[in-house]
């Protein structure tokens, strides 16, 4: 599946600057943070992590919580950009021209975002990162509609979550409006994917709480839980414990 | 320490009052941990203001926009239930409306707005706060006759009842997201509140979906190239301010026109993706004037 990662580098409109930043592994991967490691003790023979480490606080001496999730979030774009730009670079068989335009305005509105997150980070923003969908099938519309499902699924419940963690002041209700912007056209997002994969599925009930208090409220999903759903596709290990404002 | 046995006193009588402080139970937490004067000193400013936010008492802001939100979900859930034929003593609607492959969609609709409608009632009522009783519906927008209807055929003509979905649902998303703010401070309440707005956005989407599977020009995102279906100064309100194309957070405004966002290498048209790309809020006041279109 080595070829789905190409299309990075295949002739596209897409402004090169950006994607070749972002499939700069090496560059990227060399400005990462080393994150999440005790040295306090000095008996603990440090490990080794296989693959470099990812931590949200960017190594930013006093990072706002604020920042931090913002990170989070740029992070989920990146990987949702990554995922729909190998989408429209090739798109599968059986999608139709409707559809290629729709998941190409996913691709847009994931640039948009990714874009916007980098821009309000300024030097706090982690570094453009890359990913593996080898386990993907991006071949098929059925695998790139189920993918794309699951990308949108999990952001939406990962929106729902960060809501609480903004600070309270005027900076963190500005963050907090600008992240509902983007969560509720993410929720669009994955019912739109959801209704191609199986039509009324929209809101089903693996994504909306069905019974009990509840009930009617979409899914919600902590940092951790999410990255631990979407670390296959991350070619870094992300730390979302080593700070207080994913925890 | 009578205040602290107050608090003692009062989750017993409710047992659900922990949940409700929310965040605050972090502040009672500490509070119980101290000892001697400062807890004696801190007790009441700390439970007094957890106990006025979760019960709602002076705090008009977070019940006004929860029971703003639970007017918006009876209004929809009445318009779902009746064009399935849920509501007794009202007209049914002909044969078929509702074509049957599309039904199940609908029904899962009127569902999650009748369970919205039962846990914003509930923590309402939790609250002590006053809930929306009483009201009356009519979705032709005829105000019960008293006016022009201009929705005349809502319930005979499925395409203009998926107009009035949407617009309904368009609204309750931005209506949702413009309450965010304001009950931000409860966590319990911000995070329900954002979880039904995705819910409702999964709605929008779905109905646009079906309209443009009835050949509408409408994209699942509001989007600039979506055929208008509203009406200057009735319902125009709905869409108003989705055009923006600023974007400014903390001080900063994004440049949307030097960032390499125009993938499509479309120019100036890019731009258009940033409207659809963003789902502006929507106010109070406004998300009431468009509901009172519907009742009367």
């Amino acid at each position: 599946m080595s070829d789905k990662l190409t299309p990075f580098f295949t002739s596209t409109p897409l402004p090169r600057r950006t994607f070749l930043r972002a499939a700069g592994a090496t560059v990227a991967t060399s400005t990462l943070v080393l994150a999440g490691c005790s040295d306090d003790d000095g008996e603990n023979t440090p490990t080794t992590p296989s693959t470099p480490l990812l931590s949200y606080t960017n190594g930013v001496q006093g990072i706002t919580a604020n920042n931090v999730v913002f990170n989070y979030l740029y992070s989920l774009h990146q990987l949702t950009l990554a995922f729909y730009q190998a989408v429209v670079a090739a798109f599968p068989t059986g999608m139709t021209t409707a559809e290629q335009a729709g998941f190409t305005d996913l691709r847009d509105h994931e640039l948009i975002y990714t874009e916007s997150y980098k821009y309000l980070l300024g030097a706090n923003a982690i570094a453009p990162l890359t990913f593996t969908f080898a386990t993907l099938t991006l071949t098929t519309r059925a695998g790139v509609v189920a993918a794309a499902k699951k990308f949108e699924d999990l952001t939406v419940a990962a929106y729902n979550d960060v809501v609480m963690r903004f600070s309270t002041d005027s900076t963190g209700k500005d963050y907090l409006l600008f992240a509902g912007k983007i969560a509720s056209v993410k929720a669009r997002h994955a019912a739109y994917v959801r209704d191609l994969e199986v039509a009324g599925s929209f809101a089903g009930t693996d994504v909306v709480t069905s019974t009990g208090d509840l009930a009617g409220l979409g899914a919600v999903l902590t940092p951790s839980a999410v990255i631990t759903e979407l670390a296959p596709y991350f070619t870094v290990t992300v730390v979302t414990s080593n700070t207080a404002a994913l925890a | 320490m009578n205040i602290l046995k107050l608090l003692v006193n009062l989750t017993e009588a409710d047992p659900e009052l922990l949940a409700r402080l929310g965040s605050r139970r972090e502040a009672l937490t500490r509070l119980g941990s101290l000892t001697g004067k400062a807890a004696v000193a801190t007790a009441p400013l700390v439970l007094g203001s957890a106990l006025r936010q979760a019960y709602g008492r002076g705090a008009q802001t977070i019940t006004d926009s929860l029971s703003l939100a639970l007017t918006l979900e009876l209004l929809e859930n009445n318009f779902y239930s009746r064009a399935l034929g849920l509501v007794p003593n009202t007209p049914a609607v002909p044969a078929g409306f509702i074509p049957s492959d599309l039904r199940p969609g609908i029904v899962t609709v009127q569902q999650h707005e009748q369970q919205h409608v039962a846990f914003l009632t509930r923590v309402l009522q939790a609250s002590g706060a006053d809930i929306p009783t009483n009201l009356n519906f009519d979705f032709t927008g005829s105000k019960n006759g008293t006016q022009s209807a201009p929705f005349a055929d809502v319930f005979s003509n499925f395409d203009t009842f998926l107009q009035v979905a949407q617009l309904l649902e368009d609204t309750g998303v931005r209506a949702y997201k413009g309450q965010l703010a304001t009950v931000q401070s409860d966590r319990v309440f911000l995070t329900a509140a954002a979880r039904i707005h995705s819910v409702e956005a999964r709605h929008a989407a779905h109905i646009r979906t079906l309209r443009r599977n009835r050949n509408a020009t409408v994209k699942p995102w509001i989007s600039p190239t979506d055929q208008s279906i509203t009406t200057a100064g009735l319902t125009d309100a709905v869409y108003a301010g989705e055009e923006n194309t600023t974007q400014r957070v903390a001080g900063q405004t994004i440049p949307f026109d030097l960032l390499p966002i125009d993938a499509a290498g479309v120019g100036q048209t890019a731009l258009q993706k940033v409207q659809a790309a963003f789902d502006e809020p929507m106010t109070a006041t406004t998300a009431s004037n468009l509901a009172g279109l519907f009742i009367y």
